[in-house]
């Protein structure tokens, strides 16, 4: 029952990688409880904050600081950190999920079991996501919950990009695996997804935006393109976006996720007809 | 009953490497069936089709009646793979654990299993070790409780005593007898043909994808019609004229002379002349023909 979902999970909490970044995440809870002092009051209720003994009580021309727009600030530099970890040493970590899973004289024993092949993708791959979803929800919601407390604010949407950091990295996990059963290969999977969405994607974002290259056919392959791959800086924007104000558009985020449903369905097109 | 049925199984491997060519066989219910043939004859994908490790070209195949296309017609299967890979971070329980999981085998069942199989392989006093401390005959062992976790009705064993000493080589058949005696179809790859001999039912013989030859042990371990017998001192000229009075074929090799007749009186006035003669006589025994000889023989003749 689930086995290959707990056998995942096990292999997966075995890497010392998942661990540490735990520890870290643990780590910098702890000096935010401990470090940072929110004293809400002064004319306007504006906020005086003390953050390792400093006192900041105001900007150079002795502005009180609005306690709501400086929770924020702190969330959004939190949320955008996890979510630069978490593609760049969740992926790292979950690489050979699938290249190591593919090897012959392992990959045998496990399709010699009573499970489809659909299933035993799937298991894996949830397997996998779930680790590094733990991850990411336990810093932001420890954090979350700190900070509310200390600001006195609740600010919802920080979960919320929680949520669309999850999902950018399991379209990015989708890619991957896809990568993977093609080339079975745990290195090259990784170069190929690190270049596509930090190299490629920005680079079409900003022609996009620019519209740099001219004529109608360059102009459409470059559109389609972007299209297709998960949108790296639209999403950054658009958490900075869902934490700071009540305007944004949820558009790139979904546009990814439908990316990546499409390459898990593709990579268990691929995995059912292999041969080991 | 057949358990195993495969109906013009064919396999070609991108390239064009033709591992397997309408290979039919049906085995039965309770049997120890194994399949021979030289390095590259198809032997591992055979079992791999059957299993679904690897994807038919054309053919079809059924165990225990399930397509193999259904999953669930492995769900009483064994399978101990040529060359296994398991999970180094894990130790023998925890594989035989995780491994259950995968087979679907209740929790509680897998709790009940792992100590018996553990002990039945003799690796109860290693349980708690991380399997990358292992040599590979006690991989192979682990691999051999591995695929009996889920009490199976038909063990695929590619290559079973691969890596493994004589004496676990005898502990290993002695599971499989035991596995036989409980009614459960063993199916076997191996090279190893004086193992085989000792406890195959049936043998088929693959060579180049193909089927050349199939049928009972006993066809193909007959008697040779032909005796050998060992005398105390070196040759004697006396055994050679008695059998060639006797128009019996004789022929004197490695210390022994082989005499080309089963005709037991024969034998016997041979004997009483070389005893009436004072030779001694150490040894007197029927030439079979072994596994081994007749697999070299149809291997060259095809
Ligand atoms: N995954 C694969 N891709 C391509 N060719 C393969 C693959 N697996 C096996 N072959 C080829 O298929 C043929 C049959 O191989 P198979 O492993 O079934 O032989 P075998 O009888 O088990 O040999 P051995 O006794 O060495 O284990 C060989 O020519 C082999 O090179
Ligand atoms: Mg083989």
């Amino acid at each position: 029952m689930l086995g290959v979902y707990r056998l995942t999970l096990k292999e997966t909490i075995t890497k010392k990688i998942f661990l540490t970044f735990f520890v870290l995440s643990t780590i910098f809870i702890i000096l935010i409880i401990f470090a940072l002092n929110v004293k809400v009051g002064g004319v306007d209720s504006k906020i005086l904050l003390d953050f390792f003994g400093q006192n900041i009580n105001g900007d150079r021309e002795g502005n009180l600081f609005d306690p709501k727009e400086i929770l924020g600030y702190v969330q959004t530099g939190i949320a955008i950190a996890v979510f630069f970890i978490s593609i760049f040493f969740s992926l790292f970590a979950t690489a050979g999920i699938f290249p190591n899973f593919l090897k012959k004289g392992s990959v045998d024993l496990i399709l010699s079991k009573p499970i489809s092949r659909e299933k035993i993708f799937l298991e894996r791959f949830f397997g996998a996501i779930t680790i590094v979803g733990i991850n990411i929800f336990y810093t932001v919601i420890l954090s979350w919950i700190v900070l509310s407390i200390k600001f006195e604010i609740w600010n919802y949407k920080f979960l919320f990009a929680g949520l669309i950091i999850f999902m950018f990295f399991c379209t990015l996990f989708s890619l991957l695996s896809l990568v993977s059963m093609l080339t079975r290969s745990t290195v090259i999977s990784l170069l190929i997804v690190y270049f596509v969405i930090f190299i490629l994607s920005p680079i079409l974002a900003g022609v996009q935006r620019f519209t740099i290259i001219e004529g109608t056919i360059y102009q459409s392959v470059v559109k389609i393109v972007y299209l297709v791959l998960p949108k790296i800086s639209e999403t950054v924007v658009l958490i900075k976006d869902v934490v700071m104000s009540d305007n944004y558009s949820i558009a790139p985020i979904l546009s990814s996720f439908i990316i990546g449903i499409i390459a898990v369905l593709a990579s268990i097109g691929i995995f059912k007809r292999m041969d080991f | 009953m057949n358990v195993i049925e495969a109906k013009d199984l064919t396999k070609h491997y991108s390239g064009k490497v033709k591992a397997l060519d309408k290979f039919s066989i049906e085995v039965e219910k309770g049997k120890v069936f194994s399949l021979l043939g030289p390095n590259g004859a198809g032997k591992t994908t055979f079992i791999k089709l059957m299993l679904s490790i690897v994807k038919p070209t054309s053919g079809a195949a059924t165990i225990l009646g399930s397509n193999i296309n259904d999953p669930l017609s492995r769900k009483k299967i064994g399978y101990l793979s040529e060359n296994h890979v398991f999970p180094d971070y894990l130790n023998a329980e925890q594989i035989l654990f995780y491994y259950g999981m995968m087979a679907n085998v209740a929790k509680s069942d897998i709790k009940k299993r792992i100590p018996v199989l553990l002990s039945k392989v003799k690796l109860s006093d290693k349980k708690n070790i991380k399997i990358k401390k292992f040599s590979k005959g006690m991989l192979q062992r682990l691999g051999t409780a591995q695929a009996l976790i889920n009490d199976p009705e038909i063990i695929f064993l590619d290559e079973p005593t691969d890596g493994i000493d004589p004496i676990g080589r005898i502990e290993i058949r002695e599971i499989l007898n035991e596995l036989r005696n409980e009614g459960k179809t063993i199916f076997i790859n191996s090279h190893l043909l004086s193992e085989v001999e000792r406890i195959s039912d049936e043998i088929a013989i693959l060579k180049d994808g193909k089927l050349i030859k199939r049928g009972k042990l006993e066809n193909f371990i007959n008697d040779t019609g032909s005796y050998r017998i060992k005398l105390v001192g070196s040759k004697n000229d006396l055994i050679e004229e008695y059998a060639r009075s006797k128009n019996i074929e004789v022929n004197f090799e490695k210390g022994y002379y082989k005499l080309g007749s089963n005709d037991l009186t024969q034998l016997n006035k041979l004997i009483d002349e070389l005893r009436s003669n004072e030779i001694m006589i150490s040894e007197i025994s029927p030439i079979k023909e072994t596994l081994e000889d007749y697999f070299i023989k149809i291997i060259g003749e095809n």
